[in-house]
């Protein structure tokens, strides 16, 4: 368990370098001469100067990359946006808590409905009800998040007329964009629920269950899903990112004031700071939701807690 | 009670329906336990013999389709309901399997799977279960039994998982056990422990086991009786001593010519040419006719009728007459 | 084994994997589907009623008709002709972007399990880090540097697939690399490059085979979400992506507008997933359940 536990910290400290050098470096490996880019042909040599300075252009490239970090670590500062006037800091902290509104009720209602509707399948394969399970899958899968908002929108909204369109409001505007943010992984999560669970059913160990003579409906809900459970779990965690991946279509589609919508804004304005400052968010994000999927996996499973033997 | 029946199979047939058709693999075995005893059942890999086993307590998959009669203590198990055939499995039928790895669950300690069969099938207990569980341990000589009711089957050797299999499926005290390949997984030097074990135990427990193998040393060492398999269908069958000494069927015969050489199983047929036929378009009459040397017309039309070759041994085979 | 003794095996494989393959009722409609759209892409001048930019200014937001059959846009276009050129859009950018995706992580996969040391080592970690940040997030932050276009789109989103590619051919070529036959190849002078991409490939052809029609849905999804979201194809290319976004504007008075682009992109996703899927059970059939 140490071993490993030491081993996955290891990695931890290398992918968090790899995303802050990433974040950092946006701005340098834009070809050619960043500022000229930001301002576009017409700007003056004046204001040429003050961008380079603001954006510390001026310095030798370590400092920067020190000042840069130093600025986030010590202050949370992730300098001023070129667009705004404003802090970053201050644009993301406003919009942060109506994305985490959005990715978490859509991470709700993919587990809420992927875990029963894969092992609903998974009992009655090739049944009805396991078509019906894997074919709404499939579709689902294939549906980008920007159609599926609209599609979403047309039936709720113009169609039906239930639900509000677009924008934020009281607790019925979440509704469909965490449903177009949730649906595809309900259908992700309900097949490999399906499949660890066929998977699980085929093994040794559940033949045993039955030879001892335990009821179905323990031999499926505890010797079968316990083990089919520990992928899922992991799941739970590295699927955080892509929710936020994901987040960046769904708020644009449904004007939805969050972090997506101003990664947006903010690369077509080239307001780098506040780009750069929502890839190292968003980054880091990833690196520790992939930290915790390690660290609950050897929780969970009792050969890599006892060992630290990955089965 | 020593020479009733406790187990009697008829005209067993087991249909696989499979993506390229249905394979026969089970093509009407007959035969019988009595109290007490341990039958062998020996052949091949894929000749049917872990198929007949698990039809004993309707394990197979669901493409599976049985026919026939599995008599335990005179009730037909194949018409059991769910609920019946439940008290019938781990209580009354023990069954333990090839690798003890796979068949306890990886994710709940040794001491939980144990116990959960006082629990299911509401056995009498003296103290506590955790005694009862420890005491099973104890019986099956786990060494330090308190301290590997906690521990993951992953945590154990070879031969201890097959022990704590074992021990789980003694809880019930069944009168018969089913021991399907138990030392195949197992290192040479611990095979031997475990097949003592279980030979230990039926005399205490006093159980019937049937042991299903491939390998006729094994055979020889534990059993009372031996059936012979190939390809679903019942070659010889009759008491150890007679099959070995007095092999009728030239399929038992070749299987036996072999045997000196030792327990690989690859080995044990090179005397035989031809190899297992296909159970989706099994050949007609006697399955081993096209592999049989002394084969005649009327092996590729009829299904051998046993002939009875001395007090308990019968052989299927045309080219014997009975008398 | 002889080179010639391995060409036979894959020749028979292949021929297994094709015969396993027909069997699959999915398999099989969704390659009928991709022919269709493969032929409609190639014949788009032939069978679409208007061009693509043709403008009929009097004609705007018109609903379906005989003469407009998926109806017009905001400009007078013709949706249905939009629509049919679309697919070729769609099929270039999800080929193309996953053969170039598939060559860069084939190559580093080679380099990583063939040499190992460090340079597996730098490598793998790469791969950890592309493999599990959001490709959409990585696409957006390669577009920031590259600047809005289909071109750079294309490049950033093959940028975020290879790393699958990297894993499963380093794997192999582990695996592969202290073979007899790697040993012999190397004993008679063959030079690295030559043992990499003539021994150790093509063993992983089909891993790779079924990953890039997994990768080619992907692509077009995420070109469609760029191009939506104002980063990709720029107007007035019929791009599916580019069309629903305008098409959002006019949700409520022109909804037949945001229904065809999607229903095309969804129609060549779920041809290239079945595919995909037919393909994977059919070369590996012991993982069918």
């Amino acid at each position: 368990m140490k071993k490993y536990i030491i081993r996955k910290i290891f990695s931890f400290i290398i992918c968090i370098l790899a995303v802050t050098l990433f974040s950092f470096s946006l701005l340098h490996l834009i070809p050619g001469d960043p500022v000229r880019y930001i301002l576009g042909e017409f700007a003056t040599e004046e204001q040429y100067q003050k961008l380079k300075h603001q954006l510390g252009l001026d310095k030798p490239i370590h400092v920067q990359f020190i000042d840069w970090l130093a600025n986030i670590i010590l202050r949370g500062d992730f300098g001023k946006s070129l667009v705004k006037n404003v802090p970053v800091s201050e644009l993301i902290s406003e919009r942060i808590v109506y994305t985490l509104q959005l990715t978490g009720t859509a991470w709700l209602i993919a587990f809420a409905l992927g875990i029963p509707l894969g092992i609903a399948a998974a009992i009655y394969k090739q049944t009805a009800v396991d078509y019906a399970v894997m074919g709404l899958a499939a579709f689902l899968m294939s549906m980008p998040y920007f159609w599926l908002g609209l599609v979403l929108m047309l039936v709720f909204g113009v169609m039906l007329e239930i639900l509000p369109i677009s924008g934020i409001g009281d607790w019925r505007n979440v509704i469909l964009p965490s449903l177009t943010l949730g649906l595809p992984q309900v259908a992700v999560i309900a097949r490999l629920m399906r499949a660890n669970m066929l998977d699980v059913l085929d093994k040794d160990y559940v033949m045993t269950a039955k030879a001892k003579g335990l009821p179905n409906t323990l031999v499926v809900f505890k010797h079968a899903l316990r083990n089919a459970l520990i992928p899922i779990v992991t799941y739970m965690f590295l699927q955080i990112p892509w929710l936020f991946g994901g987040a960046v279509v769904t708020e644009t589609v449904f004007a939805w004031p969050g972090m997506g919508r101003l990664l947006i804004i903010s690369i077509l304005q080239r307001d780098y700071p506040t780009v750069q400052a929502l890839v190292f968010l968003i980054g880091t994000l990833t690196v520790i939701a992939n930290f915790a999927a390690d660290l609950v996996y050897a929780f969970i499973d009792p050969r890599v807690r006892v060992t630290g033997e990955g089965a | 009670m020593r020479n009733g029946t406790l187990l009697k199979i008829e005209d067993l047939y087991v249909n696989f329906k499979t993506d390229e058709g249905i394979a026969k693999v089970i093509d009407g075995v007959s035969l019988d336990i009595k109290y007490g005893e341990v039958l062998a059942l020996m052949g091949e890999t894929g000749c049917g013999k872990s198929t007949v086993a698990k039809s004993i307590l309707r394990l197979l998959p669901k493409n599976a389709e049985v026919r026939g009669k599995i008599l335990f203590k005179g009730t037909n198990i194949l018409d059991l309901p769910e609920s019946e055939l439940r008290k019938i499995r781990g209580k009354e039928i023990g069954m333990i399997f090839q690798d003890p790895l796979t068949a306890l669950n990886p994710v709940f300690i040794v001491g939980n799977q144990i116990s959960e069969m006082f629990k299911i099938h509401k056995l009498r207990i003296k103290r506590t279960i955790l005694d009862e569980v420890i005491e099973l341990l104890k019986n099956v000589r786990i060494p330090d039994p308190q301290r590997r009711y906690y521990s993951y089957p992953f945590e154990l050797s070879g031969g201890m998982r097959q022990r704590a299999m074992i021990a789980m499926m003694l809880a019930g005290r069944p009168s018969l056990l089913i021991a399907d390949e138990p030392t195949s997984a197992l290192d040479v030097t611990i095979q031997a422990q475990i097949l003592k074990l279980i030979m230990d135990l039926r005399n205490d427990y006093n159980m019937s086991i049937l042991l299903i193998t491939h390998d006729p040393g094994v055979v020889a060492e534990m059993a009372d009786r031996i059936a012979i398999m190939y390809a679903g269908q019942i070659a010889e069958i009759g008491p150890v001593r007679d099959i070995f000494l007095n092999p009728q069927h030239p399929y038992t015969k070749g299987l036996l010519r072999a045997l000196p050489l030792g327990h690989k199983e690859e080995r044990e047929l090179e005397n035989i040419p031809g190899r297992v036929p296909n159970l989706i378009e099994p050949p007609p009459g006697c399955r081993f006719h096209p592999r049989c040397p002394h084969a005649i017309e009327k092996c590729k039309k009829e299904k051998p009728k046993p002939v009875v070759v001395s007090n308990e041994h019968f052989v299927f085979c045309h080219l014997l007459r009975g008398g | 084994m002889t080179e010639e003794k391995r060409r036979t095996v894959g020749v028979s494989m292949w021929k297994l994997t094709w015969r396993r393959f027909r069997k699959n009722k999915l398999a099989m409609t969704g390659l009928v589907m991709l022919l269709i759209i493969v032929a409609i892409s190639a014949l788009a001048p032939l069978i679409a009623p208007y061009s693509p930019i043709e403008q009929h200014l009097e004609d705007r937001l018109q609903p379906p008709s005989p003469k407009y059959l998926f109806g017009t846009d905001e400009l007078g276009r013709d949706i249905l002709s939009r629509v049919l050129y679309g697919s070729r859009i769609a099929l270039r950018v999800g080929v193309l972007v996953a053969l170039i995706s598939a060559a860069i992580g084939v190559t580093l996969g080679l380099i990583s399990g063939y040499y190992g040391g460090i340079i597996d080592e730098v490598i793998m970690r790469i791969v950890d880090i592309v493999w599990s940040f959001p490709s959409l997030i990585l696409a957006l932050a390669i577009v920031s540097i590259l600047g809005p276009g289909l071109i750079n789109a294309m490049v950033a989103i093959a940028l975020t697939m290879w790393a699958s590619y990297a894993r499963i051919v380093r794997g192999e070529t582990l695996s592969v690399r202290e073979e007899l036959y790697i040993e012999a190849a190397r004993a008679i002078g063959e030079s690295d490059i030559r043992i990499l991409f003539s021994y150790i490939l093509p063993n992983v052809m089909s891993s790779i085979l079924v990953l890039i029609t997994y990768n080619i849905p992907s692509a077009i999804i995420i070109a469609a979400s760029l191009s939506f979201l104002g980063l990709g194809a720029q107007p007035p290319t019929p791009d599916w992506g580019l069309m629903l976004s305008t098409a959002r504007t006019y949700l409520t008075i022109a909804p037949w507008y945001s229904i065809f682009p999607g229903v095309a992109i969804m129609i060549t996703v779920l041809s290239f997933n079945f595919i995909g899927d037919g393909l994977r059970d059919a070369i590996q059939p012991e993982r069918v359940s």
